[in-house]
């Protein structure tokens, strides 16, 4: 019985380390922001590798936007651009969909698990 | 209905005539005349779930869409087509439904009986040359099922394919399209 009780502690203790390894490792999935300026790729962020949250400030043609990267999203989160529906987009972890910025030629296309690389839309 | 030339009236003024199946095709088409008559070279128009297309990528390749699984609020794919020069519209029963006394009622009506339509296909993707004639087509399938589709399918001008998914889960493809997976 004790040897018993000895293996069900060791098999509690294992599903409990899984859960929380699950939380943390599961949470953030491989996602990569490519980020282009003017139709040309400036710069690659793997999203699930950052640690600090930090911004990239995008001198594109029109004028200047301000990108939020936090673990596993970022955001536009300023632009000079008359409407702003690129800040409006909010924050984006992946995707098909991308961050447009028109007036200053500023876009954010997503790679990896859950991007739906290489399609351009989805219908259904 | 009062026909004359080509207007058409409806007899009685409690009933109206709702363009749903297909305002958004024909949308789309016009979007597409207005584009290349601006001269531009190839664009694809998402309609929110369905899809008009003209030219081809910047890189010459076909355009991919994904066809989404007919289960309400996924975003799983059942597979990709590749089009070029094409309209890509889905119908389906597994959207905008009316729960009412634990009944679900779905948007696709059947004239006939103005009650939900009920067959065998949940979701009808066509590929056509054009938008409203995939709005047509993916709507008629839903309503009167694979089978009766089958046979319009062939016989109708512009058809390019379609992939319907059937309530057993079947999934069929006809014409010049294959869904890759």
């Amino acid at each position: 019985l004790k040897s018993n009780k000895f293996w069900l502690l060791i098999l509690g203790g294992i599903v409990v380390l899984s859960a929380v390894a699950a939380m943390l490792l599961g949470h953030v999935q491989s996602s990569y922001a490519l980020i282009y300026k003017d139709n040309v790729l400036t710069d690659t962020v793997n999203l699930s590798s950052v640690i600090e949250p930090y911004n990239i400030d995008v001198l594109g043609s029109g004028g200047v936007n301000i990108l939020k990267i936090e673990r596993g999203r970022i955001r536009m989160s300023r632009a000079n651009c008359p409407d702003r529906i690129c800040v409006r987009q909010g924050w984006k972890s992946g995707g098909i969909t991308p961050i447009v910025c028109l007036p200053n030629r500023v876009v954010v296309t997503f790679d990896g698990i859950g991007s739906g690389v290489d399609i351009d839309a989805v219908v259904g | 209905v009062v026909i004359v030339g080509d207007t058409v009236q409806l007899a009685d003024s409690d009933a109206w005539i709702d363009l749903g199946a297909i305002a958004k095709g024909y949308i789309g088409d016009r979007l597409v005349e207005f584009l290349v008559g601006r001269g531009v070279a190839g664009a694809l128009i998402d309609l929110g779930g369905d899809v008009v297309t003209f030219g081809s990528r910047q890189d010459g390749s076909p355009w991919r869409i994904g066809v989404r699984e007919p289960v309400a609020g996924s975003s799983e794919l059942i597979g990709v087509l590749e089009v070029s020069e094409a309209s890509v519209i889905s119908s389906g029963v597994y959207e905008r439904q009316l729960v009412v006394d634990g009944v679900s009622y779905h948007h696709i009506l059947d004239p006939f009986t103005g009650m939900p339509a009920c067959s065998d296909v949940v979701s009808a993707t066509v590929v056509a040359d054009s938008a409203v004639l995939g709005e047509g087509l993916s709507t008629i399938a839903v309503l009167f099922g694979s089978e009766l589709a089958a046979g319009l399918f062939e016989r109708t001008n512009g058809f390019i394919g379609a992939v319907l998914v059937l309530e057993n889960g079947d999934v069929l493809e006809f014409g010049d399209v294959r869904l890759i997976r």
